[in-house]
């Protein structure tokens, strides 16, 4: 046994979830159970999807002032009501827009096209994103509440998933018999103007790229492989070199969503896709646009996931147990924190109803939708991994649910033996090298909290 | 000699068809949630969604996934991101062992509905192609057998000139 006091210094690990409807909707009752349990797991963030054509108008009235948070024509009820309630709890909030009014749409929407994505209008998206910056500067009067204002947000995503023709279209264009990216192009203007435009109201607001989805076609189908819409947004060939880049793209962090087919461990098999041991993938063109300055401000860029889950069974038939649903969710915190991520949103804090039926709607929660808590709860709140580096070493992680003196224990002959101990803050990344042979059942302990145990093999 | 290994390993368990077919599958429990869906060449091509059993982690519980042992996987891991696509083409591609996670018959790519077949039916549909797409049919057994007689005769070739 090894005694330490101290836990090892680490990047950071912040937890939130992604765009849960029991956070936002529903009465006040239940959107304020659901977000104390949202808090009270560790989650810092939540993300808020917001259509931009469900805010502006259909058609613009006399007086419409596009980058004007009060302006006639807006309507931002809902909008406010979720910063309201989510920032009331704590959580800072992700605010996403995508699908444009038509009006700011270009020209010749095709039928097929999804409404709301055809080669959306950077001028106006700049306009909407300075009324949105202004509306939750901290200084705009709260329509509901005077003599209050509105809270502050500062994370903003511009658009979701922009290579799949889902959320932005063209994908690709012909050209001569083949075809050309194009959707990468269109979103670097729209991630330039809204970049421009919520710094122009305040320096200390953050970008997140929209998060790409994690698989492709092939070319001139619906979805570009992720890899190849990033080395296409940073203007990189397919050797990252650079080519030709009038206006680098302009973030702060880059955002994946790196939903797995299989477990954490379990590549994409496209080399352009990207599930949760890929990020590398990502990281690595992120790093030859940072090489060639072809990402702007130059200095150091996050990497986020701000969508990652697996259903479980119960309640859905196809989903994974239970069980491994808690083990792949801490074990993909690893992987991606092991890979840069510094910020990853779990998709759901309770299950979705079965509507309309299990294969279309998400059942990942970290809570039944009646309420009763998954093992994933557990596994969200104190994750704790270990993985073996050689046969008499092995690595641990996790991320501490408070503050205090966290010990490591191993299961021998029936009972919990201390390991290792440790010294860690409240939501702290703490790693450190055990000393074990062979197979071994571990786990993490602080306070009252007790991880999962962690099956280590020899 | 090294990729010569994993080639030959991935040929073993591969159907040499399942190359060119493609498939799609899917996030367990999202099957009908088609932007997450990955497209894959399978060994039946065109197969229902999210049959692939759930696993992939080396530790806990949530270990393995049935088309390479264990210790294949390891292996082929030590031989570094070569290694490693090997076994996941493998272990996406080999034909399904044990049923996946729920019942056979609910969700599918497209809606239709399959109905699940016993590991050994899985096995052998997939290697001769009596199953509605992919495989070789019976030119399989033959280019085996050939392969085996090729392989035999150049090991007796290599040992007279060394004798």
């Amino acid at each position: 046994m090894t005694a330490s006091v101290s836990a090892a210094k680490a990047q950071g690990l912040t937890l939130g979830f992604d765009n849960d409807p029991v956070l936002t909707s529903g009465s006040s009752a239940s959107q304020a159970l659901w977000l104390g349990r949202a808090v009270a797991e560790g989650a810092g963030i939540a993300r808020i999807s917001v259509g931009w054509a469900s805010v502006a108008p259909a058609v613009r009235p006399p007086g419409f002032s596009p980058a004007s948070p009060s302006s006639p024509g807006y309507d931002w009820t809902a909008t406010d009501a979720a910063v309201r309630e989510l920032s009331s709890q704590g959580l800072r909030v992700l605010l996403n827009f995508v699908y444009a009014p038509g009006w700011a749409e270009g020209p010749h929407r095709p039928a097929s096209a999804q409404p709301g994505s055809w080669r959306p209008d950077p001028t106006q998206f700049a306009r909407f994103a300075t009324a949105a910056a202004l509306r939750y500067d901290g200084h705009f009067p709260d329509p509901l509440h005077p003599g209050s204002f509105l809270p502050r947000v500062r994370l903003w995503q511009p658009w979701n998933e922009p290579n799949l023709n889902g959320y932005l279209t063209p994908q690709w264009t012909r050209s001569g018999s083949g075809w050309a990216p194009a959707s990468p192009a269109i979103y670097r203007k729209l991630l330039n103007s809204f970049y421009a435009a919520v710094k122009a109201v305040s320096a200390s607001n953050f970008v997140v790229t929209a998060g790409t989805g994690p698989y492709g076609d092939p070319p001139g189908g619906a979805r570009m492989p992720p890899v190849q819409f990033d080395r296409g947004l940073f203007c990189l060939n397919a050797r990252l070199s650079p080519t030709g880049c009038s206006n680098p793209p302009h973030l702060d962090a880059l955002d994946h969503h790196p939903y797995g087919i299989q477990g954490p461990l379990w590549h994409a098999l496209n080399p352009d896709d990207a599930a949760v041991p890929d990020i590398y993938k990502i990281a690595r063109v992120l790093h030859a646009a940072q090489r060639y300055g072809h990402v702007l401000p130059r200095g150091p860029k996050s990497l986020w996931a701000t969508e990652i889950s697996w259903d479980s069974n119960p309640p859905d038939p196809r989903g994974v147990p239970i069980q491994k649903q808690a083990r792949w969710l801490e074990q993909a915190l690893y992987v991606l924190w092991r890979q840069g991520v510094d910020t990853v949103l779990w998709l759901q804090v309770a299950d979705s109803p079965p509507i309309p039926n299990y294969g279309a709607s998400y059942q990942a929660g970290l809570f039944y939708l009646n309420g009763k808590s998954k093992p994933a709860a557990q596994a969200y709140r104190f994750p704790f991994v270990t993985q073996r580096a050689n046969s008499s070493r092995v690595k641990a992680w996790g991320l501490a649910p408070q503050t205090g003196s966290l010990a490591i224990e191993k299961l021998s002959g029936g009972q919990w033996k201390l390991v290792r101990r440790l010294s860690v803050s409240n939501r702290q990344v703490f790693q450190t090298t055990l000393t074990i042979r062979g197979r071994a059942v571990l786990r993490a302990q602080l306070g009252s909290e007790t991880s999962l145990t962690w099956t280590q093999g020899a | 000699m090294r990729r010569a290994v994993i080639a030959l390993l991935v040929s073993l368990v591969l159907p040499t068809s399942a190359v060119a077919a493609k498939g799609t599958i899917a996030p367990p429990g999202n099957s009908g949630v088609s932007q997450y869906q990955e497209d894959v060449p399978t060994a039946k091509g065109s197969q229902p969604s999210n049959t692939i059993a759930p696993g992939g982690g080396t530790n806990g519980p949530g270990s393995s996934s049935g088309a390479l042992s264990p210790s294949t996987v390891r292996a082929l891991d030590k031989q570094g991101s070569a290694g490693r696509k090997a076994a996941a083409l493998a272990q996406a591609t080999a034909p399904r062992i044990g049923r996946p996670a729920g019942p056979p018959a609910v969700k599918t790519v497209g809606g239709s509905q399959t109905s699940g077949s016993s590991p050994v039916s899985s096995v052998v549909k997939a290697l001769t192609g009596s199953s509605s797409s992919g495989g070789l049919g019976p030119l399989l057994p033959i280019i085996l057998i050939a392969s085996l007689l090729g392989a035999v005769a150049l090991a007796l070739v290599r040992r007279r000139r060394t004798t």
